[in-house]
């Protein structure tokens, strides 16, 4: 059991790892054949079902019309018996009359089926007979069996077993098998009353023929027996006299009337029986199951061609159907195939509507794929160029020139502590830009980075600004990108500051509105008109030229990149009204920020 | 589909309908070819329809094995050489195998060895070596139960016993001589036997007549031999009106004349074999291509003796007188 267990599951991991033709052309391959072999079997065995009913059928036919037909012959027999007892024996008085004229009238008229006609007296004394002949010297007729059985009951006929004819001189050298049919007749002699016995003999070659002509066709064949079993016809006797073949015969005669089945050398066999009234004798159909089954075989054979033929033309459609099938389906997964080996192919569309539409979805898909896939490559260069351009506006070499020519005049000037505070809060500015090539860095840093700057441009602008930071507590844990305030203050200064002499104020703020977090930077400078303000964030021509100049869109871009676009910089500006550029990103701590490079 | 299996799906249909209809087609031809081969049957004739009860037994063949039988019938004044000439015009047209009734055995195997003959041939009756199969009876039983015959039926005062034979060339001859004679030696008595054979009939019809009026007995050795000596005899009686008293000539080999002979009492008793089964067997052989130990292992034919007061009992009339 667990052996065939273990055969199950190792043909089922076979047949699984199979191709979808493969199991189609096998499901449908195998369905049809079961069915095929289930009808074939079913009508075959139907068909020799059928056939075996005929074939008794046919042969209780047959045998019923050669009853008939022997009927009809001995009938006849016995007519010209009773022609020769009631028309010529009746009517003569053998004491003056002689019968041998009206007994040879009357076997010309029959002699076809006739081989003598005699008439003896109770002591075996011929009184007549046709063809006229002498009897036997050494012959006692009154030994012979059927003179016996007609003495023993005159009023019956009786019929004798076949024999040779062998009471009458013989030298023509022709003998005649003969079925002798007797009766015992009243004679008148002399006008006295005596017993007699007539005696017909039958050719049998009559009989004969009867047979011959029925077992020349079908199969099988009939033969006749008497009463006591021996044979009287059979249509192979000589080889069973010769010993050369055997017959049950003897088991026959036991057989009522009716079909019997029965086993004889090795051989099973359907016997009908009937019986011949007159006579007793018993004529025996036999049927060899196995020849009633010859033309079966042929039809078994011619079956099986078909099944055949039936199994390769079911292969040959089974493959085809499997083909159109999965044809369109192998197409598809080798363009499938050409996309993981990253070959770019034409995705296939075509087949059964329904593998066009998996088709057009997966080209649908692979497109879309390709175009993410695109996009973020390219937000990913753009990511890149965005921190390398903040980078470099960072460390504008402009800025950090004239932070340096600052700090040696100041230093030439004498003024050795501004000189040192400028030169920590440049070196605060640079930690931070470069802050280990970190993109994300906490708030506090961030907002480090632009006192630092402010620190430095103060000096620069000689406090014609004054800078307030309005943090909110416990904002500094948080994280943001970094290098996103320096560039708004930078703009504030370069555009808002510039013109105000002492009054200039920039406000940076720090706060959180529920997951998100806000850093402001507002200046009350000149303002600008919504049209420009529309145009910050776009690069367009009507963009503020001063600076890096890429500053508000790099931050936004960057801002954008790395949280999303619902997060980025929102811009407030009225002419003379000032302007406030915020900054929106979402309330990120260490471990939701991730390292982004 | 791929231009692979467009090519291959036209060829696996066409193989599909194909090899069927040519085993189907091959079947049927085998079959129809088994039923039409041809055999022959070459036979001497020395008596009026000697062998009738040999060619029933082959028709029986004929029909049981679905085979044509072309029958040759020499006469007697056919040689060995006419008969090999028989056998190889037969095998011109195509038979394939023949059962011979050779005229002369010493003769006939000389004449074999020259001729080019390949066909399957088996022998009836006399054989021409071992070489061939034969298919006979006890021709040495016969003989010797046919002398028992006459023994047992010998007065004291009998003549001798005169022994006819015209073909003693053939070993079924020589061997119906030896049962004979030896069981006449057996008998222990003096018995003066005139050996005559070897000569034409027709040459000792004198020697036989005198041998019978003699009240000596006459033993024939064959259906020739049989019929002339009871013709002879009969004739003889009818014509000096000799009274029928014993009979006297005992033979072997049933023809209807000779059966009739015996039903007429011009025979004492006939020795007959079973040629029915001779010429049945004889094609079955051939057709089953049989070699000559298996013929000799399992083909028996049986023979017989029957005098006239059993000559009408079902087991001889069966044998000697046809039903058809």
């Amino acid at each position: 059991m667990r052996y065939l267990n273990e055969k199950w599951k190792k043909l089922q991991r076979r047949v699984g790892n199979r191709s979808f033709r493969f199991m189609i052309s096998m499901s449908f391959t195998f369905v049809a054949l079961t069915g095929m072999i289930l009808i074939t079997a079913v009508l075959l065995n139907r068909y020799e079902r059928t056939l075996e009913r005929q074939v008794l059928s046919d042969s209780q036919k047959l045998i019923g019309q050669v009853e008939i037909n022997l009927n009809t012959y001995l009938r006849s027999m016995m007519r010209s018996s009773d022609a020769v007892y009631y028309n010529v024996i009746k009517k003569v008085d053998f004491d003056k009359d002689d019968i041998s004229r009206e007994l040879s009238l009357l076997y010309e008229a029959n002699k076809d089926n006739l081989v003598s006609i005699a008439c003896f007296t109770r002591d075996g004394e011929l009184l007549g007979a046709a063809p006229v002949g002498s009897l036997k010297k050494n012959v006692n007729i009154t030994a012979q069996s059927w003179f016996e059985d007609a003495s023993d009951k005159m009023e019956n006929l009786h019929f004798s077993d076949l024999h040779v004819q062998n009471i009458f001189e013989n030298k023509s050298g022709r003998y005649y098998w003969v079925v002798s049919l007797s009766r015992g007749v009243e004679l008148t002699n002399d006008g006295k009353m005596s017993g007699g016995i007539l005696l017909v003999d039958m050719n049998f070659s009559g009989i004969q023929q009867l047979f011959t002509e029925v077992n020349n066709d079908g199969k099988g064949y009939v033969y006749l027996i008497g009463r006591d079993g021996e044979i009287i016809y059979h249509p192979r006797q000589n080889l069973i006299f010769s010993n050369i073949i055997q017959e049950n015969n003897q088991t026959a005669s036991t057989y009522d009337e009716g079909v019997h089945n029965e086993e004889f050398q090795g051989e099973q066999r359907v016997v009908v029986v009937k019986t011949v009234g007159y006579t007793g004798w018993k004529i025996v159909s036999v049927v060899s199951k196995e020849s009633l089954f010859s033309d079966l075989n042929q039809t078994r054979m011619m079956a099986l061609l078909n099944l055949v033929l039936a199994i390769f033309l079911m292969i040959f459609v089974n493959q085809y159907v499997a083909v159109r099938i999965t044809d369109p389906l192998k197409k598809l997964e080798k363009s499938i195939q050409g996309i993981e080996m990253k070959q770019q192919p034409v995705v296939y569309i075509g087949g059964p509507p329904e593998i066009q539409h998996l088709g057009l979805t997966i080209r649908f898909m692979v497109e879309e794929l390709q175009e993410l896939t695109d996009k973020m490559v390219k937000e990913q260069e753009e990511k890149r160029k965005n921190e390398l351009d903040a980078l470099q506006s960072q460390i504008n070499p402009h800025f950090l020139y004239n932070t340096l020519d600052s700090i040696m005049w100041m230093i030439e000037s004498e003024r050795y502590e501004d000189a040192v505070s400028m030169v920590q809060a440049l070196g605060r500015l640079l930690r931070i830009s470069l802050s280990r090539g970190k993109n994300v860095i906490s708030v506090g840093d961030e907002l480090q980075h632009a006192r630092s700057y402010l620190a430095i441009q103060r000096y620069r602008y000689k406090n014609k600004f004054t800078s307030y930071f309005e943090v909110e507590p416990d904002i500094e844990q948080y994280k943001t990108i970094k290098l996103v305030i320096q560039p708004l203050i930078e703009n504030a200064i370069y555009y808002g500051m510039e013109y105000m002499d002492g009054e200039g104020e920039i406000h940076i703020r720090a706060y959180t509105r529920e997951q998100d977090l806000y850093l402001e930077v507002e200046d009350n400078g000149p303002g600008m008109p919504e049209e420009q303000v529309e145009h910050l964030l776009t690069g367009g021509e009507k963009a503020r030229q001063k600076g890096s100049g890429i500053g508000l869109k790099n931050v936004n871009q960057r801002i954008q990149l790395y949280f999303g676009t619902q997060y980025g910089l929102e811009i407030e500006s009225e002419p003379d009204e000032g302007t406030v550029v915020r900054i929106h990103i979402p309330k990120t701590t260490e471990e939701e920020a991730g390292e982004q490079r | 589909m791929n231009e692979k299996n467009r090519r291959k799906y036209p060829i696996f249909l066409a193989a599909a309908v194909l090899i069927p209809v040519t085993v189907y087609g091959y079947i049927t031809e085998t079959v129809q070819k088994n039923e039409k081969k041809l055999y022959s049957v070459v036979l001497y004739q020395d008596a009026e329809n000697e062998w009738a009860m040999l060619e029933a037994g082959a028709e029986q063949a004929k029909d049981d094995a679905r085979i044509m039988i072309n029958y040759v019938h020499l006469d007697a004044n056919n040689t060995t050489e006419d008969e090999i000439l028989a056998i190889e015009r037969e095998e011109k047209l195509g038979t394939s195998g023949v059962l011979v009734a050779c005229i002369e055995k010493e003769k006939m195997k000389e004449e074999l060895k020259k001729s080019n003959i390949s066909v399957p041939m088996v022998f009836i009756e006399s054989g021409v070596g071992e070489e061939y199969p034969v298919i006979r009876a006890d021709d040495y039983r016969m003989g010797k139960t046919l002398g028992k015959k006459v023994l047992s039926e010998m007065l004291p005062e009998d003549g001798p016993i005169i022994i006819l034979g015209e073909r003693m060339d053939r070993d079924s001859m020589q061997n119906r001589y030896c049962g004979v004679t030896d069981a006449l030696k057996a008998s222990g008595e003096e018995i003066e036997i005139i050996d005559e054979t070897g000569k034409k009939t027709e040459e000792i019809m004198d020697a036989v007549v005198e041998v019978l009026q003699s009240n000596g007995k006459a033993v024939t050795l064959d259906k020739y031999s049989t019929e002339q000596t009871a013709a002879l005899w009969e004739e003889y009686q009818s014509h000096s009106q000799r009274k029928k008293t014993r009979l006297q000539i005992y033979g072997i080999g049933n023809t209807a004349a000779t059966v009739n002979d015996l039903d007429n009492e011009n025979l004492a008793a006939l020795v007959y074999q079973n040629e029915f089964g001779m010429g049945y067997e004889g094609i079955m052989a051939l057709t089953e291509k049989r070699e000559a130990d298996w013929i000799n292992e399992n083909i028996h034919i049986s023979y017989n003796i029957v005098t006239k007061e059993n000559l009408y009992d079902e087991e001889h009339a069966r044998l000697l007188f046809p039903n058809s």
